[in-house]
Parts: C-alpha cells; structure tokens; sequence
C-alpha cells in the first residue's frame, strides 16, 4: 500500500522539464570540390535534466545592413548550401547527460565557385499546455562550404558620412563585401582637424558580413569645437589590404 | 631483430665517427610543427519562473495586472518552460496588461562570439491585439548579459504597452517588443516525424527577433540573462476560444 502510494505521488510530480542544450561545433568552415561529397559529424548534448526532443532544420541568413542576422527559407540565398545537403537524423530524442551525433553531407555542384553557406537549427519541441507560453531553444550550426582554390577575400568601403546627432557627431561607414566569401570586419574612425587625430572610434570588432552582404558600421563622437574636420575611415576584413574612405564636415 | 639492432647501432657509431672535430659543439636543430582546431561550441540552458539561482522556482507565480482585477498571481500549478497568465479580465475601453515577474532565466556558455534572440512564433498563436513586451532584469537588453542570475526587484505592473492596428507600437519604459516570427511551420506534427522532404524551415524567423544579450567578444565565463513578461491585451481584445497558448523561442547564433 505504502509502495502503491508512494508510486503514485511519484508519477504525479511535475517532470524537471527544463531545456538545456550544447552544440558543438557551432560553426564549421569545410573546403571542399565541386562534385565531391563531404559529411560532418555536429553533436547536439541534452545538458538538461529531462529527455528532450530536437528536431534540425535548415536556414538561410545574410547579414542585414544594421549587422543582424537575416533568416530566410533555405534554398532562398543565392549562395545557400542548402540544397546540396542532407541532415541525418532530422529528428532525435536525446537522454539527460546524453548526446546525439547527427551527420551532415553536402555535395557542392560542378562549376560553383567560391563559399556556400547555410545554418542547421537545432530546436528543442516545445510542450505545449493549454493557457499557457511554451518554450523552446534553438541553436545554429554555420556550414561554410569552400569550393577548392576559387575563395576571394574581398571589401570595400563605399561609404563615409558624418550626421549631426544631439551634442556629437555620428559617423555612417558603409562597408561591402565584394568577395565571395564570409569575412569578419574591424576597424575605427579617425577624427581629423588639419591632420591631427583628435578623436579615435571604433566602428567594427569582428562584424561579420557575409558573401554579397553590405554593412552599415555607426560609431558616435565627442561634441567638437567649430571647425571643418575629416573622418577618416579604416577598415581591415582580412584582405591583402585594409580599405578605407574618408569626408571632410563642418561643425558650425 | 637482433640484426636490427646491431645494424642501428653500427649506424649510430659510424654518424658519430664521421663528424668532424669542428662540428662537435654545433648542434642541429628541428622543429615540431604544433597544429590544433578548437571548434565553436555553445551550451544555452532556459527556466521560467526563475529563483535567485536562476533555476525553476516553483508552482506558484508573481503577476502585477495594470488594473486590479486584469489578472491574479496563481497559487499552484506552474512547471518550468510552461508559463501561465491565468484569465485575464480584458476592457472594452482601455488597454491592459499582466506582468510576469521573474519570467524567463537563459544562460549561456559559449567560446565565441555569441547573439541571444527571442520571438514568438507564427501569428496563429498570438492573435491580434495581443503581444509581449519584455522587461529586462539586471542588464540592458543588447549587452552582454550578467554574471549570474539577477531577480527582478519590479513591485507593479510597469504600465501598458500602445497598440497601433492591433499590433504594438510601442513598450512602457525599459520595455521592448517581443516580435512574432513572419516565417512558416512546416512541421507541426503532434508526434515526432521523419519529414520526407530534403529540409524543413520549422518556427521559421524572418528576422532574429529581440535581441537580449551579444557580444563581439566571447565570454570569461557564464553569461545570464533574465526578464520579466509582459502581456498587454489592446482594448476590447477578440475573446479566445478556451484557453489559449503560445511559444516563444530562444535562439542562440555564434558569429
């Protein structure tokens, strides 16, 4: 009876039911052949206390001119690797403490060149309850395919322009990636009056801009003195060369 | 084997004997080329109805209504990642809105640089003239978090959020729009599926939603982020058909 009862209240417990998820890797850069099949293992932990079911999808992204990620439907970026690849399993449930190997394979077509790219999603299936907000995680793994030797690092800065704000000066640097792969951008302003640095601002640490992507880097300055001033821009994005670009303004 | 050895070491003898004297102080040097890869990876755990260790807190909940009466805390019956306004006494006049205190918990730990989001997800789930806004505890929501699990020391409701064509416009101070997912649900299956199709684009964001914590930098340690919720129903808000539900996602991407 005692065991019966305790049965019972055991079963009738609420379940831990938190979610707790690890990805590794979170980012994969794989160079590889047109035609030529590559699969990658990407493990998915339940770090939580209670079973989880996962369930992986495919994603699109670019990078949005604020630097945010952009998600579309797979297949939808015009450099997506989506489509040459495969997920197995899609769909898991994994044990606390316990782990999944989920195998990933992709075969970029001939005559592609230069990176393709995609983001596998693993989400967590939500429980769902009435009256209530459920909740659910999910965690991107980057697939960056590189076709062979046909990587080109490429960047340029195609704008610079100063934009009075409240008691400062805003500085607007316009950067796209003109290569045909990922590249991650740094970099700073120089205020300069008559050829001296009178102010530095950084604009950019490891902004991602992605292949056929344009960023708008913001960086906001002291209030100045009147007086005509240049901003000069310099950015690195891993190229042979750092890119730069430069306005002279007004302060009244 | 014995020949072996006795080859090597005629070997060894005869390498010596050939240096020259000028040569027995100089010394040759190699090198060991010392190669690794240590992956990006990301760990994101998640409790609603936090305690001060940023764990479940329990069966019962803290509500703050904008009015007396608009909702009331509940006594029992909360599980974690289930989060549950109860009945909410909606006006024909004015807006109103239910604040959950120490709603959500996430934390992080990850080697990169790291991006946290939240939305909800599809229309459907979140009928017009309803929507969240969301209230962040201890860190400004855009920053890099905190180093442990911050409670929120909110005693009210912080006021109702503007609706513009049943959507809101614009949060109370200090809150922000929890945005509603634009994308599909291409698998909504009760039971777990093996989609036939090549991908899938489930809970599919069109945009990243809220963002609640990032950095260009990865972390020393841990990172937390904490929030309180709350749901603002628009004035004469369409009643539901039993009790309705929604689901918010937390979405982590590495750089």
């Amino acid at each position: 009876m005692c065991a019966a009862v305790a049965s019972i209240l055991a079963a009738s417990a609420p379940a831990p039911a938190d979610i707790g998820l690890n990805v590794i890797p979170t980012k994969n850069e794989i160079p590889t052949q047109a035609g030529k099949t590559e699969t990658v293992p990407v493990t998915v932990r339940n770090d939580g206390q209670d079973v989880v079911h996962v369930q992986a999808s495919l994603s699109d992204f670019t990078i949005a001119p604020n630097g945010q990620h952009v998600f579309m439907a797979p297949g939808k970026s015009a450099f997506s690797l989506a489509p040459y690849m495969s997920v197995n399993p899609r769909e898991f449930d994994i044990q606390p403490g316990q782990f999944q190997q989920v195998r990933v394979s992709f075969t970029v077509p001939e005559h592609k060149i230069g990176e393709y790219a995609t983001i596998i999603f693993f989400q967590t299936r939500p429980t769902r309850k009435p009256g209530s907000i459920g909740f659910s995680e999910r965690i991107a793994s980057k697939f960056y395919a590189l076709v062979g030797d046909t990587g080109r690092i490429g960047g340029e800065v195609d704008n610079v322009a100063v934009q009075p704000a409240p008691g400062a000066q805003k500085v607007v640097v316009g950067f796209k990636n003109v290569g045909n792969v990922h590249v991650y951008v740094n970099g700073r302003v120089e205020i300069r009056k008559a050829g001296q640095v009178v102010e530095k601002l950084p604009v950019a640490t490891q902004q991602l801009v992605e292949r056929g992507s344009r960023v708008v880097l913001e960086a906001t300055g002291k209030s100045l003195p009147a007086g005509t001033y240049d901003a000069v821009a310099v950015l690195d994005y891993g190229g042979p060369k750092l890119t730069g670009g430069q306005t002279t303004f007004t302060v009244h | 084997m014995k020949r072996i050895l006795a080859i090597a070491a005629t070997a060894i003898a005869a390498g010596t004997m050939v240096l020259p004297a000028s040569a027995a102080s100089t010394f040759s040097y190699g090198s060991v080329k010392l190669q690794w890869n240590v992956p990006l990876t990301a760990t994101l755990n998640v409790h609603t109805n936090y305690n001060a260790a940023g764990a479940f807190g329990g069966a019962a909940n803290t509500l703050f209504g904008s009015a007396a009466g608009v909702c009331t805390s509940q006594a029992s019956g909360e599980t974690d990642l289930n989060m549950n306004y109860g009945t909410l006494a909606v006006n024909p006049a004015a807006v109103v809105s239910c604040t959950y205190k120490n709603a959500v918990a996430m934390q992080l730990t990850t080697n990169a640089k790291y991006q946290v989001n939240e939305y909800l997800d599809t229309t459907a789930e979140v009928p017009a003239g309803t929507g969240f806004c969301a209230y962040p505890n201890g860190l400004t929501f855009g920053g890099v978090g905190t180093a442990a699990a911050t409670q929120s020391v909110r005693a009210a409701d912080p006021g109702v959020a503007t609706f513009t064509a049943g959507t809101i416009s614009a949060c109370a101070a200090g809150g922000s729009y929890v945005p509603i997912a634009s994308g599909t649900v291409s698998n909504t299956g009760a039971a777990p599926t093996q989609p036939n199709a090549v991908y899938t684009g489930e809970y599919l964001a069109g945009g990243t939603g809220l963002n609640v914590i990032g950095s260009a930098t990865p972390p020393s340690g841990v990172v937390w982020a904490g929030e309180d919720l709350q749901l603002n129903l628009d004035k004469n808000a369409p009643a539901t058909s039993g009790a309705t539900s929604a689901f918010m996602t937390i979405q982590l991407v590495n750089n």
